[in-house]
């Protein structure tokens, strides 16, 4: 071996990569959303095994043991189970009734997006050309996730019209995905389209109509179904370890570009 | 391949989600870092290795019992890294840095020499930066994850008798961007 050989092998210790990300968690959560996925497009689905089968029927007994409990109404199945790092959706026959519109349920505020920071274990991600955010959040501590949670609002405009169920004209949310998995739930009745999308090679899922969103407890994962509330279009980008949720009364298009134009706020 | 991994695999390969886990995290490190070296993005490094884990679990039926599983895996994490960055339409320059820590087991003879130091290592980093994806990825798998030349060959999808020759192309380029910059 020559000398700039014994340098390169020297080297590969020392090169400074970035912190290798929780790949293998990721992974098989997403092999039990595909493995959902596969199931219900009739397609050849993959072998299920116990352990997996134990998750989804502890899933499910949660779900509708949790909903059940807390509003008697809601007696229904899950039909269908899609996620991405910190979210889960649940197809739902019908909404549980009871549940209205309560914006700013479960928020603090916050003065601003620099002050949040020292609040969350995440870089927030601020859309472009939407100016300063009207209303910077935090969750409050009764629903706060594991790495915390910002909340930015921005007012209605031209473009951002009023949604009746934030009051506001866009609404973000984000989350740690990595440290709160699951933690944005979100209950979508028969006929609203749930559309899974990449968004500027980031992965996506889009609803677009009337469901209930809800927080859950990252940590025990019961579901906090007195924080559900009604909500409206809503896109759930994945951005690395970031979740980000927007909801506003806007369409795919527009939402996409929003979720695309986010940049890592100024450090 | 250890005979533990080689009986994860064939546990994986029956449908055992938990066995593959296993797998991933005996090998995520080494994905992660290989997708970054090409794809420059720690994000697009993440969801690459998180597809070629993907598909490599869809595609473990064609996995060859006995045959090395990393280099396997690597290329599947190569093609997904590449893919990602040409459709974010990056230029392949990439920010390598050293870690600042100097290893403690070999103290400098005093601040001079380690000043020439630090400073040839920056060059040997930058350079490693400016080379091409193929030629990077070349050097990496031989000086930084250590592949013997059969692995180097399964995971660059080429013949043994070319590792040696691309490799020592990539040498001499790497050489001469240190050269060129001197200049």
């Amino acid at each position: 071996m020559t000398e700039f050989e014994r340098r390169l092998g020297q080297l590969g210790g020392e090169l400074e990569y970035p912190p290798t990300p929780p790949i293998a968690a990721a992974v098989t959560q997403r092999l039990g959303v595909d493995d959902a996925a596969g199931r219900r497009r009739g397609g050849r689905a993959w072998p299920l095994t116990a352990r997996a089968a134990l998750l989804c029927a502890a899933l499910f007994l949660l779900l509708v043991g949790g909903v059940v409990a807390a509003v008697p109404s809601a007696r229904h199945a899950v039909l269908d189970l899609v996620g991405l790092r910190g979210a889960t959706i649940e197809r739902v026959p019908s909404l549980p009734g009871g549940v209205g519109a309560w914006p700013g349920v479960g928020a603090t505020r916050a003065s601003t997006v620099e002050s949040a920071r020292r609040s969350l274990s995440f870089r927030p991600l601020l859309p472009a050309r939407l100016g300063e955010p009207d209303g910077v959040f935090l969750a409050a501590d009764e629903v706060r996730p594991p790495g915390g949670e910002l909340l930015l609002t921005y007012a209605p405009r031209a473009g951002l019209p009023r949604s009746r169920y934030t009051g506001v004209g866009l609404l973000l949310s984000e989350i740690n995905g990595n440290f709160a998995p699951g933690f944005f739930g979100k209950m979508v009745p028969r006929g609203v389209p749930i559309v899974r999308l990449r968004v500027a090679g980031n992965y996506a899922i889009w609803v677009e109509g009337l469901h209930q969103f809800f927080y859950k407890d990252a940590e025990i994962h019961t579901f906090r179904i007195g924080r559900t509330r009604l909500a409206g279009n809503t896109l759930l980008v994945q951005r690395g370890a970031v979740m980000v949720r927007i909801e506003g009364k806007v369409g795919l298009e527009r939402a996409k570009a929003i979720a695309a134009s986010l940049r890592p706020a100024p450090d | 391949m250890s005979s533990s991994e080689a009986s994860l695999i064939a546990r994986a390969k029956r449908g055992e989600v938990r066995a593959y886990e296993e797998i991933v995290a005996g090998h995520q490190a080494t994905a992660f870092r290989v997708a970054w070296l090409i794809s420059g993005s720690a994000t697009d490094a993440e969801e690459a290795a998180q597809d070629a884990f993907l598909k490599a679990y869809r595609a473990l039926g064609r996995f060859r019992d006995g045959a090395p599983f990393r280099p396997w895996l690597l290329r599947i994490v190569a093609n997904e890294a590449r893919n990602r960055r040409v459709a974010a339409g990056r230029r392949e320059r990439l920010a390598l840095r050293a870690l600042e820590e100097r290893r403690r087991d070999e103290p400098a003879a005093s601040p001079e020499e380690a000043l020439l130091e630090a400073e040839g290592r920056g060059e040997l980093i930058a350079a490693l930066g400016r080379l091409d994806e193929r030629d990077r990825l070349a050097v990496a798998y031989r000086y930084f994850l250590d592949l013997s030349e059969a692995e180097m060959a399964a995971a660059l999808g080429c013949r043994r008798g070319t590792v040696k020759s691309r490799l020592s192309r990539a040498l001499a380029r790497l050489r001469t961007e240190m050269e060129a910059a001197d200049d």
